[in-house]
């Protein structure tokens, strides 16, 4: 018995001290999707820009838009359609990054919500822990007809929204810029604010903003965020959704 | 949330080696080494499926008469029906009533379990059992 906890304990030890070399990765990217031939060539085999997009159903897309533009020449389009009772997504994934435990990230994006705000919930950007059991848990900002911009937790943490009294709507038609600043914590030491078009919206102290493993049906996080989404990341409403995203910048801050 | 759990004896040494003390008895306390191999599951989503947990512990119980204090550690390996696996450690510390001559007996135990395979985490975790005894 003493051999096994002398093994494990060293086990342990050894494995939590390298964490952050064995999970190196990114922790910036900035994109304006001005660079590009084509679509395709933003998915590199080596992640070198984005690392996948998805379509979860037929029809949704991904493009680029030369119209509607925040700034430069290009957008990146995203057509979601409604498919009532599913989750539908048209979104652009990095992998391969590496936000750990105590970093303050930054997250800006300008959005051009096309579309009419709808009863659903429309999720604009996750991040994301890629765990080996469990539905990669993060947190994910999400606009909602009821309260406007909400942060929600795809963990076992209360979401948190704007004052009920007086929320900001996001608007559509316009571009907005989104920003997020979180400090990441697997205890309740970290913290979130959400501004829109720099007004503060959302703010939220003393939280737990990273997953942490729960019994056996999430198992494997690391105290770190791996992904970032963009997009459509999930479409729950009833209507169609057309999203323009232009001039993202992720950083660790501090 | 549950699971069921198949123990056995692995080592008692009062029964194998019983020593009097000085009043010419046999001391009432006594420690018992047990092996126990279980199964668990619970859904994960529509992406993981359920997993499967097949918890593996060994312990030590160690009592007066029907009231025993109970500590175990052990291995829990876990795959889900796509294929993923893990494996985590479950610990056990303790209360156990064993009466004598019943097949019943119950537990309460403070059952954190620890991960440290990519890092380090502490979960805390208690349960209640209800066992019987097949012979």
């Amino acid at each position: 018995m003493k051999k096994i906890a002398i093994v494990l304990i060293v086990l342990s030890a050894s494995v939590s001290c390298k964490k952050e070399k064995w999970f190196a990765g990114d922790n910036y990217i900035s994109e304006g999707f001005e660079t590009y031939a084509h679509v395709d060539s933003m998915f590199s085999y080596e992640d070198i820009r984005w690392s996948y997009y998805q379509n979860t159903h037929e029809g949704n897309y991904i493009a680029f838009d030369t119209t509607i533009v925040h700034s430069g020449n290009r957008s990146l389009k995203f057509f979601g359609a409604a498919h009532p009772g599913e989750v539908s997504k048209s979104s652009i994934v990095k992998q391969e990054m590496a936000f750990f435990d105590g970093d303050v990230v930054r997250v800006s994006a300008w959005y051009y919500i096309a579309s009419v705000p709808s009863t659903g919930w429309l999720f604009l950007f996750d991040f994301e822990e890629q765990t080996a059991i469990g539905a990669g848990p993060g947190i994910r900002i999400a606009d909602t007809q009821e309260s406007g911009l909400v942060l929600e937790h795809k963990f076992f943490n209360d979401d948190i929204y704007q004052p009920a009294s007086g929320f900001i709507a996001l608007p559509r038609n316009q571009w907005v810029n989104i920003t997020m600043e979180v400090k990441l914590s697997q205890k309740k030491k970290g913290y979130v604010k959400i501004w829109q078009d720099n007004q503060l919206i959302i703010e939220g102290y003393d939280r737990k903003t990273l997953p942490k493993d729960f019994l056996y049906s999430q198992q494997g996080t690391k105290g770190m965020y791996q992904s970032i989404e963009f997009g459509v990341t999930a479409n729950s409403s009833s209507t169609d959704v057309i999203m323009y995203v232009d001039d993202i910048e992720v950083k660790k801050v501090n | 949330m549950g699971s069921i759990n198949f123990e056995k004896t692995l080592w008692d040494p009062a029964s194998n080696k019983p020593v009097r003390d000085n009043c010419g008895g046999y001391p009432p306390i006594r420690h018992t080494f047990t092996w126990r191999a279980g199964f668990s599951v619970t859904p994960v989503d529509k992406n993981n499926g359920v997993v499967l947990i097949f918890p593996l512990m060994a312990n030590v119980v160690y009592g007066f008469n029907a009231h025993k204090l109970e500590a175990g550690a052990g291995i829990a390996p876990s795959i889900t029906t796509k294929g993923s696996w893990y494996i985590k450690t479950p610990l056990a510390l303790g209360y156990r009533y064993e009466p004598d001559g019943k097949k019943l007996f119950y537990r309460v135990t403070y059952t954190p379990i620890v991960g440290w395979l990519v890092d380090y985490n502490w979960q805390h975790w208690a349960g209640i059992s209800i066992g019987y005894k097949l012979k």
